[in-house]
């Protein structure tokens, strides 16, 4: 499943171009043109695509600290 | 004085009040409250203040500016680019930025850099590059301000009466600097989450009342269609992509999108995280916050091409002229307080970031942390902040062009600067001289581009080609800036092995 969302995200980003409704003089519902529509539905699957990243692929030690990491302050 | 300047002015004494009552909740003169709010923020009051950091002038009136000029593309332009990139940023960099923070105790995007590749340059050269980037965000706001006053007292817009733009600039400005030094970055998040609820509400209410004036009588969705119909009518080109976008152009605008890798202010909101997964709600309701925003302000502008005959110089006016014409003056105090509010939640937390970068990276490691106490630290960055501010404030001055174009060039150099943290976390082999070349490349195109495209008179233009071809010159700084990472990299030798363990442990 992570990999599958993961592999997705080049696509998604694709499709963010609105290769289908570019010069489109249709309205949704009288209110919507048909290139706002379309950006709006790519906004919706965007968020579903980052609710199943968040669920399915969340690193499970992401709280973790990292091993052999140094100490406080130690740039200064 | 009007009941709408009221109306604003007590907006603004509620906001002021923010930083006193913060600060009452944090340890007195605590450097690590006032920077860090001790790590301590949740999910909420994340998200909150993370939309409402990123949010700026740009989002209202910066967008309802640019959606009166282009019409309906703008909201796939930004905001649905936004509501791709954003999250991932999130998703990917977020918790790692707010990791390395944690364990090695940074503050700033400068000290890591400088720890991770053992190059005091590297710091340097990133503490100028991104304050001289912060001062065009922080333009957007404080030009922002000023025309909001000016639009919400003068009779007609450019009649030369009303709250002077300088005032209203300087208004804002003393209030924002007012409540992030009395609160520090606990006041700033609070005062974030308060304003970002607020230009959302108001921003839904502003849509319904500007609707309804446009749309006449009716229910609100037999209105809305009215208003369509009218722009339909009179300005059809608004409501489709093409003459107003090429679509290279469109394309390259996303990459615009991921100056959240680099934005300060974003990186120091992530570092106060209590834990990783405080970033989980923001991730999955990032794109909805867009939308609640970007969309009623996208209408608005397009729907005030088909009622307004303002010239194009003068769309940054464009929501507050609607305001004034569909409200009566209370509410119309109200809604212009909601436009400020998204002004003033992102103006808060760069001025903090100017403030926390000037105190580690100038202050501490020059001067030593030990050899002033934190109280003298925090004074000192509060003049050098009040010096930014005032540069910043001198250059709203003149006439610079939309809110829109400043945040588009300002956004186009952050993320050209991207891969410098992407090869920071990612890539071990990546060298200080590879982040300085870099770095340098993106200075040195950036200047070029921003030269090239400065209009005397009129400001900055758009930048709707590079060298001819149709896509904004955010590609070729972005290209340059990885070219350069990359082969740079591999000439040059890489850090020691200690430093390498330290920030890439083997799993």
């Amino acid at each position: 499943m992570k990999a599958i969302l993961l592999a997705g995200l080049p696509v998604l980003y694709l499709l963010h171009q609105d290769w289908f409704f570019w010069n489109d003089p249709r309205m949704l519902f009288g209110i919507f043109p048909a290139a706002l529509a379309y950006q709006l539905g790519y906004t919706l699957v965007v968020c579903g695509w980052m609710t199943a990243l968040v669920l399915f692929a969340w690193p499970k030690d992401a709280d973790e600290p990292q091993p052999l990491s140094g100490g406080k302050e130690e740039s200064r | 004085m009007s009941a709408s300047l009221i109306v604003v002015l007590i907006y603004l004494g509620i906001v002021l009040s923010i930083g006193p009552i913060t600060a009452s909740m944090a340890r007195r003169g605590s450097r690590d409250d006032f920077f860090l709010a001790q790590r301590s923020i949740g999910p909420f009051l994340m998200l909150m203040s993370l939309f409402g950091t990123h949010m700026s002038a740009f989002s209202l009136v910066g967008s309802t500016g640019k959606s009166y000029v282009s019409g309906i593309g703008v909201y796939g332009l930004m905001a649905a680019s936004t509501a791709f990139s954003a999250p991932l940023v999130i998703f990917f960099i977020a918790p790692r930025i707010w990791r390395v923070g944690k364990d090695h105790g940074f503050v700033t995007q400068c000290q890591y850099f400088r720890a991770r590749w053992e190059s005091d340059l590297v710091g340097l050269l990133m503490f100028v590059l991104l304050i001289a980037m912060l001062i065009p965000y922080l333009l957007m706001g404080v030009v922002g301000g000023g025309v909001v006053f000016n639009a919400l007292t003068t009779s007609a817009p450019g009649a030369g009466d009303g709250v002077p733009r300088w005032l209203g600039s300087l208004l804002i400005v003393s209030v924002t600097t007012g409540y992030v030094f009395m609160g520090g970055l606990r006041g700033t998040a609070w005062a974030n989450a308060l304003q970002t609820i607020v230009f959302m509400v108001v921003g839904g209410i502003a849509f319904v009342v500007i609707t309804r004036h446009i749309g006449g009588s009716g229910s609100f969705l037999e209105s809305l269609q009215a208003a369509m119909a009218s722009v339909a009518e009179k300005a059809p080109s608004r409501l489709v992509m093409q003459g107003n976008f090429a679509p290279s152009e469109f394309f390259s605008y996303t990459f615009i999108t991921f100056a959240s890798v680099m934005m300060p202010h974003l990186n120091m909101h992530w570092m106060t995280a209590k834990r990783a997964g405080t970033f989980r709600p923001a991730i999955i309701l990032y794109p909805l916050c867009l939308m609640v925003v970007w969309l009623p302000a996208t209408l608005i502008g397009t729907m005030a091409a088909a009622e307004l005959s303002l010239p194009a110089a003068k769309a940054n006016a464009v929501l507050v002229v609607l305001i004034k014409q569909s409200a009566g003056p209370v509410l119309a105090g109200v809604l212009a307080a909601g436009v400020l509010a998204a002004v003033m939640s992102s103006l808060d937390s760069q001025t903090l970031a100017l403030s926390e970068m000037f105190t580690t990276d100038v202050i501490n490691h020059y001067l030593g942390q030990d050899r002033l106490s934190e109280r003298v630290q925090i004074w000192l960055a509060r003049g050098f902040v009040v010096a930014i501010l005032a540069v910043t404030w001198v250059i709203s001055l003149f006439d610079i062009g939309l809110v829109f174009t400043i945040g588009t060039w300002c956004f186009a150099g952050l993320s050209s600067l991207a891969p410098i943290t992407l090869a920071a976390l990612f890539w071990k082999r990546s060298t200080a001289c590879g982040a300085i070349a870099s770095a340098l490349a993106v200075a040195g195109l950036g200047a070029y581009f921003l030269y090239a495209n400065y209009m005397p008179g009129k400001g900055f233009g758009p930048g709707t080609s590079t060298f001819g071809i149709p896509v904004h010159p955010v590609i070729a700084m972005l290209l340059a800036s990885s070219l350069a990472m990359v082969v740079v990299s591999l000439l040059t030798p890489p850090p020691s092995d200690e430093t390498l363990t330290k920030f890439h442990p083997p799993n």
